[in-house]
């Protein structure tokens, strides 16, 4: 056999590491591009072939499954570490990491899950069971992201803004921001209950169906979570585009989601300033 | 003169001037509310130099960034990378490098490394330091690879020696011949892990202290310490464990060697306290006063290779609450 090229090599050990089944059966997938194991890896008498390349083949799922445990430690909770590991596992083998970045690892875990769940006549527990892995997932992932993206913290210019000002219009040309730190979640059950049962390690009530629209934000790099009602919603997807004067988008939001604009800038000042305090959005004097 | 030749030349050059930063730790965010406490006030940390993972740091725009920001204020930043993929035979990841030479420019470190392993093949990547063939074609490949980065990066770039478990039947060279060729091709330097030689001698039956003897020590310009974890048949290289005499005997060769080299203590699981760590690492002064401490190779039948050094957000800081707070 000629020698193989370091191509043909890395192509090999590879296939060994990400394709599916024992080290036996990736062996045997590895040979069908012409390179068996004897003549790829040096054996000695103290350890063989087969044992080396197992160490990278085990070390590679294994610490990747403590990466995702890590970054999905309530789901981890919720689903049980065995469950949870078996599905961590089976994802990185159908979907390998395409990143360099460890930050990338978890991202497309939710819609794995949520792909893999089981469909069928079940009954409403059944349902949920199986439906809110892929909703914790998408919350811890949504957590994971709000950590890393730019924040209100390095804004130096983010002004405060009291109920009375709002009232008085003083804000009007101010310009309203929303940071990138800011997320959002929207989920099928009311998950925040959820969530407080598993951090506060008590019995889980499993949640009833319910659209719920959860907001994570981050001050002062602490995470803080809520959930928004509609025209909330609207105001923060309308300022997540671009930043915007804040009269106009008052004025937008009124319009689109069909409340008067007074009504709607009273709304605002009594939500507002609590708002910014949060970091859902930032506001800056023109 | 080409303009590969002078960012050879340069990158040699600049490797030359490297001073010795003393003895220095790894960043952990597991430290961040120690170190942010002793920043805020003013207090040693009792360490030189920190060396931080590039990686983690990277597109990460939280709290570990504002912790840096901070520590390069008062302490020398090195940055070490896990993802480069040098010896891949996938093309160079220049969005990767353009972030990494981005996150230099923030942290201005007094030098940037790798390791001597490729990461990944077809876009995929699976996060863990695999072994090269060494041979003619791997070197060409790799030197090639090394000038584009230094050109890129517009610095010397610093390759590590890594753990190993297997070596490719159609190796010609070994380890250490390989660095020799690679820094004198390319005016790289090179990171010296004794721990990673002694976990690849014992693993591949090789003498580590010839391996020492045999590198191209002026290229040296950092050694890494570690422990490792015993499984019977092999050493895996686990950074959860104090450094072994075996490998003190290494350093303190490797430091009688080179001349004395910047020294960096890896602790990436079961991570002890601050305080503890810094302990650890004094033992280095011991050393080289010529006493070898007394420290058996821990056994863990279960050990998993190099731990992946992922930074801890949900634990990253003291002001981090464990729990998100539900505000409604």
């Amino acid at each position: 056999m000629k020698t193989p090229d370091l191509t043909q090599t890395q192509q090999w050990l590879n296939t060994v590491l990400m394709v599916r089944g024992d080290l036996p059966q990736k062996l045997n997938t590895a040979a069908a591009q012409g390179l068996t194991l004897d003549k790829c890896v040096k054996s000695s008498d103290t350890l063989d072939a087969m044992r080396r390349v197992d160490i990278y083949a085990a070390g590679y799922v294994m610490r990747l499954v403590e990466c995702l445990r890590g970054e999905f430690a309530l789901l981890c909770q919720f689903m049980g570490e065995e469950v949870f590991d078996t599905f961590a596992k089976a994802f990185i083998v159908t979907l390998p990491s395409e990143s360099w970045t460890m930050h990338q690892l978890g991202s497309r875990f939710a819609d794995f899950l949520a792909h893999t769940k089981p469909t069928g006549d079940f009954n409403a527990h059944q349902q949920a069971m199986f439906s809110l892995p892929a909703e914790l997932a998408k919350f811890e992932r949504a957590k994971a992201l709000a950590l890393l993206k730019p924040g209100p913290e390095q804004k130096q210019r983010t002004s405060s803004v009291s109920e009375i000002e709002l009232l008085c219009g003083i804000a009007e040309d101010f310009i309203i921001a929303v940071p990138e730190s800011v997320l959002l979640v929207q989920t099928d059950y009311p998950l925040l209950p959820l969530v407080a049962q598993l951090e506060q390690a008590k019995p889980c009530i499993i949640p009833t169906p319910e659209q719920t629209h959860i907001v994570i934000s981050r001050q002062q790099y602490r995470l803080k979570v809520n959930t928004l009602n509609d025209w909330q919603i609207d105001l923060l997807l309308h300022l997540k585009e671009k930043p915007r004067c804040y009269r106009d988008a008052v004025i937008y939001c009124a319009n689109r989601m069909h409340l008067e604009a007074q009504a709607l800038q009273s709304q605002l000042a009594v939500w507002l300033p609590s708002a910014v305090n949060i970091g859902l959005f930032t506001l800056q004097k023109t | 003169m080409t303009n590969l030749t002078r960012t050879q030349q340069f990158a040699a050059s600049a490797i030359e001037k490297l001073t010795n930063l003393g003895l220095g730790v790894g960043l952990r965010s597991q430290h961040y509310p120690y170190i942010m406490s002793h920043l805020e006030h003013g207090t040693s940390l009792g360490v030189d130099w920190f060396e931080i993972i590039s990686e983690n740091y990277i597109d990460n725009h939280g709290y570990g960034r504002y912790v840096l920001d901070k520590l390069k204020e008062q302490y020398p930043l090195v940055m070490h990378g896990v993802s480069m993929n040098i010896g891949s035979s996938d093309p160079i990841n220049f969005e990767y490098l353009g972030k990494l030479k981005e996150l230099g420019e923030f942290v201005k470190p007094q030098l940037i490394s790798d390791h001597l392993c490729w990461t990944g093949l077809a876009g995929l990547n699976s996060h863990d330091l695999l072994p090269m063939p060494l041979n003619d074609e791997s070197l060409q490949h790799v030197i090639n690879r090394v000038d584009q980065v230094q050109d890129f990066l517009e610095r010397p770039l610093v390759l590590e020696n890594p753990s190993t478990y297997l070596e490719f039947q159609h190796s010609t060279l070994t380890e250490s011949a390989f660095f020799c060729e690679l820094v004198k091709a390319t005016g790289c330097g090179m990171l010296l892990d004794v721990n990673n030689v002694f976990v690849s001698s014992f693993n591949h039956g090789f003498d580590a202290e010839q391996f020492i003897r045999q590198l191209p020590h002026e290229h040296i310009v950092q050694i890494h310490l570690a422990g490792p974890s015993d499984c019977k048949d092999c050493l895996i290289d686990t950074h959860d464990q104090p450094v072994p005499a075996k490998v003190w005997q290494l350093y303190q060769l490797a430091q009688r060697l080179t001349g004395g080299k910047s020294t960096l203590l890896e602790w990436d699981a079961n991570i002890p306290s601050f305080p503890e760590l810094v302990e650890e690492l004094n033992k280095a002064k011991l050393v080289l006063a010529g006493y070898i401490p007394e420290q058996e190779t821990v056994t863990n039948t279960s050990a998993l290779s190099t731990p992946i050094v992922n930074e801890r957000l949900d634990a990253a800081h003291h002001i981090m609450p464990k729990r998100v707070e539900l505000e409604q």
